[in-house]
């Protein structure tokens, strides 16, 4: 999961337990100093039922994001190991859930940062922002 | 040989009600409610991806953007990428943006199917500001991830 703000803001490092995966980068700000442009800050899920052919393979599963005042976390809980709360639609964060696979804190106004917001989702090919190498795009278009 | 390309995802959103750490619904994405309140977005794409993103009809027509059944899917919402034309100018796709805004949330999206693990292919689903003062980005993959 990704951030990204118009200024700069830090995320809190890993502490014990509060999430499963590891940060990429910390400053969420798209101009962050040291880091590249639009990066923002970012924490890597390292497990393969998250995304791609383990993903699928495993039928998906389900994201549940949580965003307050004071956190943005995400679980991701595979096909067939729902919690209770989330196969009874009436889902909450709890114990049950276990750690977020992310969680963004830090010493920052989240909501002077994050206001308003639409919901997207899209597919899209190579482009900014993306790691695809100019190798990859051309293949693409060979299709 | 190019995999087929899907997105399969039932979502609802809930709001929390104060003194309670209980949620309760506020929206429900599912079956026919999510293309009634997402909008399809037709301009170029921002990220400048190798896509050329159609509205609802043309979408529909071509079978990028409809339900689906089988497997795990039941009446899921589907939207996927051409995989059979040449595009030199971009491969048709879909991008959805929700009609409704939100500040704070609790958003359960149940996915069953996504692109990934082919070079450059890069699905997403995230938030985005109205003045573009903030960004999350949920899940989302490209080529270094495949």
């Amino acid at each position: 999961m990704t951030l990204h703000t118009a200024t700069s803001i830090q995320i809190n490092a890993k502490q014990s337990n509060s999430f499963a995966g590891s940060i990429i980068a910390p400053n969420c700000a798209v101009d962050a100093p040291g880091q590249a442009e639009n990066q923002g800050c970012g924490i890597e899920d390292p497990s393969e039922l998250t995304y791609g052919s383990g993903f699928n393979q495993a039928g998906g599963g389900v994201f549940a994001v949580e965003w307050t005042s004071q956190q943005i976390r995400m679980w991701f809980f595979p096909r067939g190991k729902f919690p209770d709360d989330i196969v009874n639609s009436q889902p909450s964060p709890n114990p049950s859930w276990g750690p977020p696979r992310s969680a963004f804190a830090g010493d920052f106004d989240m909501d002077e940062h994050f206001k308003e917001q639409n919901i997207v989702f899209d597919t899209t090919f190579c482009g900014s922002v993306s790691a695809a190498s100019p190798s990859a795009i051309a293949k693409l278009t060979n299709i | 040989m190019m995999q087929r390309v899907t997105l399969f995802a039932t979502l609802l959103a809930s709001t929390v009600l104060p003194a309670s750490a209980r949620y309760s619904i506020v929206q429900d994405y599912s079956g026919d409610n999510f293309f009634r309140e997402f909008d399809f977005f037709t301009d170029p794409d921002p990220t400048q991806g190798h896509v050329v993103y159609k509205d609802m009809v043309d979408a529909n027509a071509t079978g990028l953007a409809g339900f689906i059944d089988g497997g795990n899917a039941t009446n899921a919402i589907y939207m996927a990428v051409d995989t059979k034309q040449v595009a030199p100018d971009g491969r048709g796709s879909v991008r959805v943006t929700s009609k409704q805004s939100y500040q704070h949330f609790l958003m359960i999206a149940d996915i069953v199917h996504m692109p990934g693990g082919i070079c450059g292919t890069w699905p997403a689903f995230w938030t985005v500001g109205q003045d573009v003062s903030g960004r999350s980005q949920a899940t989302s993959g490209s080529a270094n991830h495949g």
